[in-house]
């Protein structure tokens, strides 16, 4: 079960990998308490032995890397409170900044004064030839819609536009701070710009209101991350396909797929020429099948793709706790077999 | 004399200021409210129906056209109740129990209102007897019930059986959408209607309520 990060490089770079390549942007506490054993981890420290904990599941399941939540402080106010305990939220929730006023009172997060020692820290728990992937406190679009609510800036973009200029600047240039930061680190290997851009039928904004107030953006952040020569990954939800270009001259590798959007099979067909595909078994499919329909549909996707690459397996969005594992081990089942490793990574499953 | 394309051209691009100045430069000009209210400014809204369910539009445009469409009501509002202008039908909206995504269901509903049909809009995490009572009072024609989670949908289930209970499926219909949602769900449910996208779902409701009435 020896890790090697180049193989998920190697499908970032479009092309086909030695064996089958996972990709998840993080699992839940059902799968991380059956593998890591508490005692395993630092006593010293609460936030490192957490990130341990993450780093250990992910290895011990046959990934190539850990994802990396940032740190607390790095967080915009109210974001993480609305969302910490529940499974669901509004977007029209947090709408306390539709104003100058409200704009120049929000208590700003301090992206000058972030410690980023846990990146250091963790290194010690790398296994040889992992790397991490740091995710973002959300992303741009995602932020300031918590910061404002939805509704409120459909109607800001009319109404005020300087205003929705300044809270995209406000908040797309913190987070390109961060993505440079955090890309710098040896221990880095790639990162995950995680936002949200659509939902079934459509993109959130209009592509005209994206061009202006979010692409730019992005385009800065996956620049903060390639000027460390690292790979910089997508993570959008929703039927984001009009505006796919976008995504592609950006960013190596896209994550999250919905069956009544575009089925992973459909979309890697269209766009790996593109971008790597990353992960896409549908997390409602994987909920109302069974084990043995999530497994072979896995296996032949991995089957599919394998001559040309520019695919890692892995769920359409996350591993929620309401998954039972049973049907997310099916699906890396599919590629353990092809890998020849499924006695092995059973014997950690206990 | 103020034109009714000219009305419905403003509403669709959302100036809603204006749109209450040509309103009411309508009214007072004696154009008929049923004129202003089909003519001008549901028409408008239907138009933005078409073209969002085409994605020709997106929906922060459908929310300024909805704005719009609302400062005109406000002046018409009054006038449709001294004519006894009837509304088209009764629509009683929510997110089902255990969610609070709103921006689906707060879409349908503008579609809705679009279609000249009254939409009681009961919020977010809705419970079964609050949309069976709520229909009560209202005297509605549709149950509409959204839901985001693979999680939650199985309320919509629930929400089915409690109008059965109440003995309301005769005069009641059930419509289901949200992102998880499919045809076949609605079967296995057996929930009266379901739609992919909110246009959809308002003319299935204006057919649903032609048809209760």
């Amino acid at each position: 079960m020896q890790p090697d990060f180049n193989e998920l490089l190697t499908v970032l770079e479009r092309k086909s990998p030695s064996r089958p390549v996972l990709f998840e942007f993080y699992m839940n506490d059902n799968v991380y308490d059956t593998l890591v054993d508490p005692k395993e981890l630092p006593s010293e420290d609460e936030d490192i032995a957490e990130r341990v904990k993450l780093l250990l599941s992910f290895y011990r399941l046959g990934y190539d890397y850990a994802t990396l939540l940032p740190p607390k402080e790095s967080f915009f106010p109210e974001l993480r409170e609305h969302h910490d305990d529940r499974r669901t939220y509004s977007l029209n929730e947090g709408s306390h900044i539709d104003s100058w006023k409200a704009f120049e009172e929000y208590p700003w997060p301090d992206y000058s004064d972030i410690d980023y020692s846990y990146l250091e820290k963790v290194t010690s728990y790398l296994p040889e030839g992992m790397k991490l992937i740091p995710s973002g406190p959300g992303g741009v679009e995602e932020v300031v819609i918590s910061l404002t609510g939805y509704e409120n800036l459909c109607y800001m973009m009319v109404d005020d536009e300087d205003l929705v200029d300044a809270l995209f600047e406000a908040v797309g240039s913190r987070l390109v701070k961060y993505y440079k930061e955090v890309a710098a680190f040896d221990s880095v290997g790639a990162c995950l710009s995680n936002d949200d851009w659509g939902f079934k039928t459509q993109t959130l904004l209009s592509p005209s209101q994206m061009e202006r107030w979010l692409i730019p953006w992005h385009r800065k952040i996956s620049q903060a991350i390639h000027d460390s020569h690292k790979p910089a990954l997508l993570h959008t939800c929703g039927n984001v396909y009009p505006v796919f270009n976008w995504i592609s001259e950006s960013y190596e590798g896209k994550h999250s797929y919905e069956d009544s959007i575009l089925p992973v099979e459909d979309a890697w067909e269209t766009y790996h020429d593109q971008i790597a595909i990353l992960g896409g078994i549908d997390v409602n499919y994987m909920i109302m099948e069974s084990q043995q329909n999530v497994y072979e549909r896995s296996r032949a996707l991995l089957e599919r793709t394998a001559q040309e690459g520019s695919f890692a397996l892995g769920t359409g969005n996350s591993v929620p706790d309401y998954l039972p594992n049973d049907k997310y081990f099916a699906m890396l089942k599919a590629a353990w077999d092809l890998r020849g490793i499924t006695a092995e990574v059973s014997h950690a499953l206990g | 004399m103020v034109d009714m394309n000219a009305l419905s051209e403003l509403l669709q691009r959302g100036k809603a200021k204006d749109v209450k100045e040509m309103t009411q430069q309508a009214v007072d000009e004696g154009i008929s409210v049923q004129t202003i209210l089909d003519d001008g400014l549901l028409s408008g809204m239907n138009v933005i129906g078409v073209k969002f369910k085409n994605n020709e539009i997106f929906v922060p445009e459908v929310l300024i056209a909805a704005r719009a469409m609302n400062a005109g009501m406000e002046v018409i509002k009054p006038l449709l109740i001294d004519n006894n202008i009837e509304s088209r039908g009764v629509v009683v909206i929510g997110t089902v129990k255990g969610d609070l995504h709103d921006i689906g269901k707060n879409l349908v509903g503008m579609m809705m209102r679009g279609k000249g049909l009254t939409v009681i809009d009961l919020g977010t995490d809705v419970a079964p007897q609050t949309f069976i009572e709520s229909a009560i009072s209202n005297k509605a024609d549709i149950i509409a019930c959204s839901a985001l989670l693979t999680t939650t949908m199985k309320e919509m289930g629930n929400v089915v059986k409690a109008v059965k209970d109440a003995r309301l499926d005769e005069s009641v219909k059930v419509m289901i959408g949200g992102a998880p949602v499919t045809e076949s769900f609605k079967d296995m449910i057996q929930a009266d209607a379901y739609s992919s996208d909110a246009a959809s779902a308002a003319e299935i409701a204006l057919q649903l309520c032609r048809k209760v009435s």
